[in-house]
């Protein structure tokens, strides 16, 4: 008998043994988180963040450079001069010195959860959401400023206006914190999850966001009271990405492929079309010019202001990221394609793609 | 096709069990525990298709027939199918059962990697199954927390800052436990189908924690649940013999019914009378001194 238990207890500790050696990762499916700034363009996806060369699209570099199979960048990076900020799969935030190699400075790992969310930064502090139900306040150095707790994983981009973080949440709402401490100032709840990052508009001071409720709203921003709640009369599907605000109006799109123009004072709908297909990406806007559509089906189509189409180009694959405009280009990510990004000029001529090497 | 007729209607339910139970935790257990008592029928022919077979493999008929016919294997297979085809059973048959359970435990496997979309598009893909009538826009996502799990992320619980997967000793645990339930004692002599049973007892619960442990917590769950469902099963036929798992037991399963009666052969002559050896086989030691060569001094 003694023996059989040693055999199990062997056994056990073998297993434990192998587990700790054969771990393959976390198995989630995703799409690439694209950011760029200035003549910087970065690329998360899988076991790398890439940067690419403006002109070539080629990768100047990948980080790390030799893969580590638990850790997946899905999450933009987020641009602060000669660094950026990244999180990752393995539970681990990190701040990455991109001038000639990559190094990394520093790397947060209070964590319990995934980081999907790109981290948004005001001075010196950096607010990152993750999955593990927090949004972490940290500071340039790597100092935890302050956690706020919610019921379901952060997963937005967080928006910081004055002293105010607002954050939205999977909970239904939109959350609304102290910058200094985290403390909650108030919630708003919506009629579905809040997937989309909301957006400010200094005009009214307020913030415009759509939900999976089929809804779209202004909330004043100093009383959290939701000022209008468009539903497009019962006809408009979940909404999944931020708007654009722009001449005047704010414009976004719903899942059922509608584009919706609305005044952002009244909420009353200037114009709408249907683009033609499902749409999850946000619309991208060129200041100027118009704004940028991209179907699941990997259809892009631009738009001047006046909802005139004026070309259309097909990538391989599906689209689920809302395109990056840069000063020259439009960055279209794409998943389950030949390439993983696209890049076109402002006329719609590919410049180049990006796959990453195997 | 696949999702439509399987993973959508178990997604589905799952997702209405939850509604009702208001926690996902609770609506894998109990959802694994349905589908375990729906495909019931098919276990429990499984068990007694095993059964019979294994007493045809024990019976003193067969054990003369394998003897009789040893060096003709031809004539051997033949023989095997007539008494196969007499006595109604089939090496296949419990095979059968088993296969058609293969697409519920898939389906319910996928559904619940379905219903824990941790990523947006995961999320998207979700929402696109759900049944108009259960109204996804509200219901999603899940509330994925389950005592100190995120069912949607691999488990560990933090302890003195060390993350122990608690889930996956389980799963290891509990299929050391199914696997042996499910598999009878090796007879004595056929030491190669008791490697291949030892080796069987080893690799499947290795493999099944390899999976916990980078898998979310939410299957993990599952396969807590369904090994235990398993076991309780086999304890409720009466089939389980508690020595094997606990040595400190000493009861046996009260012998059941035979599951198919065997009748002596029809003519005996036929068959030239067996020897059958002592079961106690010689030890190593004593064949040793049987064959060593005598030493000269």
């Amino acid at each position: 008998m003694t023996k059989k238990y040693l055999r199990s207890l062997l056994i056990v500790l073998f297993a434990g043994l192998l587990l700790a050696g054969c771990a393959m990762g976390p198995r989630a499916e995703s799409t690439p988180g694209i950011s760029a700034g200035g003549d910087q363009i970065f690329v998360s996806y899988m076991n790398y963040v890439f940067k690419l060369d403006p002109a070539t699209g080629k990768a100047a570099w990948r980080f790390p450079e030799k893969s580590n199979i638990k850790q997946v960048f899905y999450a933009p990076a987020l641009i602060d001069g000669d660094s950026i900020y990244v999180g990752d799969f393995a539970n681990d935030f990190l701040k990455i010195n991109v001038t000639g190699t990559p190094s990394v400075d520093w790397t947060f790992t209070e964590a319990k959860g995934w980081y999907q969310g790109k981290a948004a930064k005001d001075g010196d502090l950096i607010i990152a959401p993750n999955s593990d139900r927090n949004i972490y306040a940290i500071d340039v150095n790597n100092n935890l400023v302050w956690t706020h707790r919610n019921r379901f994983a952060y997963i937005s981009e967080p928006l910081i206006i004055d002293d105010m973080v607002i954050v939205s949440s999977q909970d239904h709402k939109v959350v609304f914190l102290n910058k200094q401490d985290g403390t909650t100032i108030r919630e708003v709840a919506l009629n579905g999850a809040v997937i989309a990052a909301p957006v400010y508009d200094a005009q009214t001071d307020s913030i415009f966001v759509g939900s999976l409720g089929n809804e779209f709203v202004r909330i004043d921003r100093q009383s959290g009271e939701i000022v209008w709640r468009y539903d497009g009369g019962g006809t408009l599907g979940s909404v999944w990405a931020k708007p654009i605000i722009v001449d005047g109006q704010v414009i976004f799109n719903d899942k059922t492929g509608k584009i919706i123009s609305l005044s952002p004072e009244t909420g009353l709908e200037n114009w709408q079309f249907n683009a033609g297909g499902s749409q999850l990406a946000g619309l991208a806007l060129i200041e100027g010019k118009g704004f940028v559509v991209a179907l699941e089906d990997g259809t892009v189509s631009f738009y001047n202001m006046d909802r005139q189409a004026i070309w259309s180009r097909s990538v391989s694959g599906n689209v689920y990221n809302t395109p990056v405009v840069t000063e020259t280009m439009i960055l279209v990510g794409a998943i389950k394609g030949d390439n993983l990004v696209y890049a076109f000029d402002f006329q719609g001529q590919p410049v180049w793609t990006f796959k990453p090497e195997k | 096709m696949w999702d439509t007729l399987i993973v959508q209607p178990f997604t589905n339910v799952l997702l209405m069990i939850t509604m009702l139970v208001k926690n996902f935790g609770v609506a894998i257990i109990l959802f694994t525990i349905l589908i375990k008592l729906v495909t019931f029928p098919l276990t429990a022919k499984q068990i007694k298709s095993s059964q019979a077979m294994q007493e045809l493999q024990k019976s003193p008929r067969y054990l003369k027939m394998q003897e009789k016919y040893k060096d003709n294997k031809e004539k051997l297979a033949e023989e095997q199918m007539k008494i196969y085809k007499e006595l109604g059973v089939s090496p296949f048959s419990s095979c059968l059962p088993m296969l058609l359970q293969f697409p519920i435990i898939i389906g319910l496997y996928q559904s619940i990697m379905r219903a824990m979309a941790s990523t947006p598009l995961e999320l998207i893909k979700l929402e696109r199954i759900v049944y108009p009538f259960l109204d996804p826009n509200k219901i999603l996502p899940i509330q994925n927390r389950f005592l100190w799990m995120d069912l949607g992320q691999p488990e560990r619980l933090m302890i003195a800052g060390i993350g122990i997967p608690v889930l996956t000793i389980l799963v290891v645990l509990s299929t050391i436990i199914q696997t042996r339930v499910m598999t009878p004692p090796s007879e004595a002599g056929n030491d190669q189908a008791a490697a291949m049973t030892n080796s069987m007892n080893m690799t499947m619960p290795l493999m099944m924690g390899v999976l916990a442990y980078q898998f979310s917590a939410g299957l993990a769950l599952y396969f807590v649940i369904s090994n235990l469902t398993t076991v309780a099963q086999y304890a409720a036929m009466g089939k389980t013999d508690w020595s094997r798992i606990f040595p400190w037991i000493k009861t046996k399963p009260k012998p059941s019914k035979p599951a198919i009666v065997i009748p002596d052969l029809p003519d005996e002559e036929e068959v030239a009378p067996v020897v059958v050896e002592k079961v106690n086989k010689p030890s190593a030691r004593a064949s040793a001194k049987r064959v060593r060569p005598k030493m000269k001094k």
